[in-house]
């Protein structure tokens, strides 16, 4: 009479004596298990996915406001990716909370006045170019080419540099750094995947 | 001032360490007023963020940049063999541009920024810079600044001046990173060897 192992027939003494060598593999397999950790990883990477997104809509928010405002065109030349994804970034664009400053300190008139413009910011969207890979693989990339940007930014033989990409490319990253570690530190505290904390606008 | 609150040694030393790392470490600079000693290349020029009147020249600007709030607060550093090192670390944003010009007579400023921009990038990989306090009599080490080159350290663009196209001009957008030690210490200084956590 034959012996089962793990429900599989084991042979005989005669059977495995008549047939030369035995092989046996055995696979002890919990289908509840693989497709919980099928589940898992499959949330993990949609979270991921989408805490990436958000955290690239809070940056460029963020980038708008370190912008140097007047007409809002340059401010435009930023919001190719905020507009495919249709985030909000209305209460951004005329924002001059991080640039009040500096725009006071300015010696005439002109340089300290304002004059935002909604066409203007519709001019700048022409020169808003983006890249983006997603939802294929997390990389993204803008470029503004309004004509004066590199003037701002990097500032003429007469005009110091704002120098706000720049500023906003490390801000950025302490952002990601900072959502990243919180949602790994949840994560490993609840022992399973769980979603990623709520992305709050960049504040100063 | 409590015992437990930090003694910052200050902007101020964090700038002059970086600016005097800078004027020993790239070579041909003349700190000074024109005209250009022989033997001198170019000019310094600090706190200047538009274009200097000597030319070449490179000047040294601080942008600044946000802390990191926890890591900007006194916190173990690091160890000095078995005594733990509390202190400071920050960072900051430096713009440096190297400036120069072409005449009727003269046409070589974009190979001069260039050379100066290489120049400046050695100088800030060649390692951790002393951060002196300069308002001590001893001058003594009190920490040390780095370019950490894993971390969008650099970033750079060579610039034709849209007000003057002539001028050549190469901006570097450097984070420069620090680490303080503080009070809690007694002031150690930090050793090459210490291990930073």
């Amino acid at each position: 009479m034959s012996d089962y192992l793990f429900g599989i027939r084991v042979p005989t003494a005669e059977e495995q004596l008549g047939s030369g060598d035995v092989r046996l593999t055995v696979s002890v397999v919990n289908p509840k298990e693989v497709k919980k950790i099928e589940d898992s990883l499959k949330k993990f990477d949609e979270y991921y996915r989408k805490l990436y997104k958000d955290l690239v809509g809070a940056c460029h928010k963020y980038l708008i406001r370190v912008t140097p405002l007047h007409t809002g065109k340059l401010r435009g030349g930023w919001t190719a990716y905020l507009d495919k994804y249709q985030i909000d970034y209305s209460k951004q664009i005329f924002d001059t909370s991080l640039y009040g400053t500096w725009k006071k300190a300015n010696k005439t008139e002109e340089y300290r006045s304002y004059a935002p413009d909604s066409t203007k910011v519709d001019e700048g969207k022409a020169f808003s170019h983006l890249e983006d890979s997603l939802p294929r693989i997390t990389d993204v990339a803008i470029e503004n080419q309004v004509e004066y940007k590199d003037s701002m930014d990097f500032g003429t033989a007469k005009i110091p540099g704002r120098h706000f990409t720049d500023i906003a490319l490390y801000k950025s990253e302490h952002w990601f750094e900072k959502y990243f570690s919180q949602w790994l530190a949840q994560m490993e505290k609840a022992g399973l995947v769980v979603p990623p904390p709520e992305v709050q606008e960049i504040p100063n | 001032m409590s015992q437990n609150m930090r003694k910052f040694h200050g902007k101020e030393n964090l700038i002059a360490s970086l600016n005097y790392w800078l004027t020993s470490h790239v070579p041909g600079g003349y700190v000074g007023v024109q005209p250009l000693p022989i033997g001198k290349e170019f000019y310094w020029l600090f706190d200047y963020p538009i274009a200097p009147l000597t030319l070449p020249a490179v000047s040294v600007t601080e942008i600044g940049l946000f802390n990191f709030g926890e890591m900007a607060m006194d916190r173990l550093i690091g160890f000095d063999g078995n005594d733990p090192i509390y202190g400071t670390k920050n960072q900051t944003l430096i713009e440096i541009v190297c400036t120069d010009q072409d005449s009727t007579s003269y046409s070589a400023a974009t190979n001069t920024v260039r050379n100066l921009r290489d120049r400046v990038i050695d100088a800030l990989s060649e390692g951790h810079m002393p951060l002196v306090d300069y308002s001590h009599p001893g001058k003594p080490e009190i920490g040390y600044l780095w370019v950490d080159n894993s971390s969008n350290a650099i970033n750079e663009k060579f610039l034709v001046d849209p007000q003057n196209q002539n001028m050549k001009r190469y901006v570097l957008l450097v984070r420069i990173f620090w680490l303080e030690i503080t009070q809690r210490t007694k002031e150690k200084t930090i050793k090459s060897n210490t291990t930073v956590v």
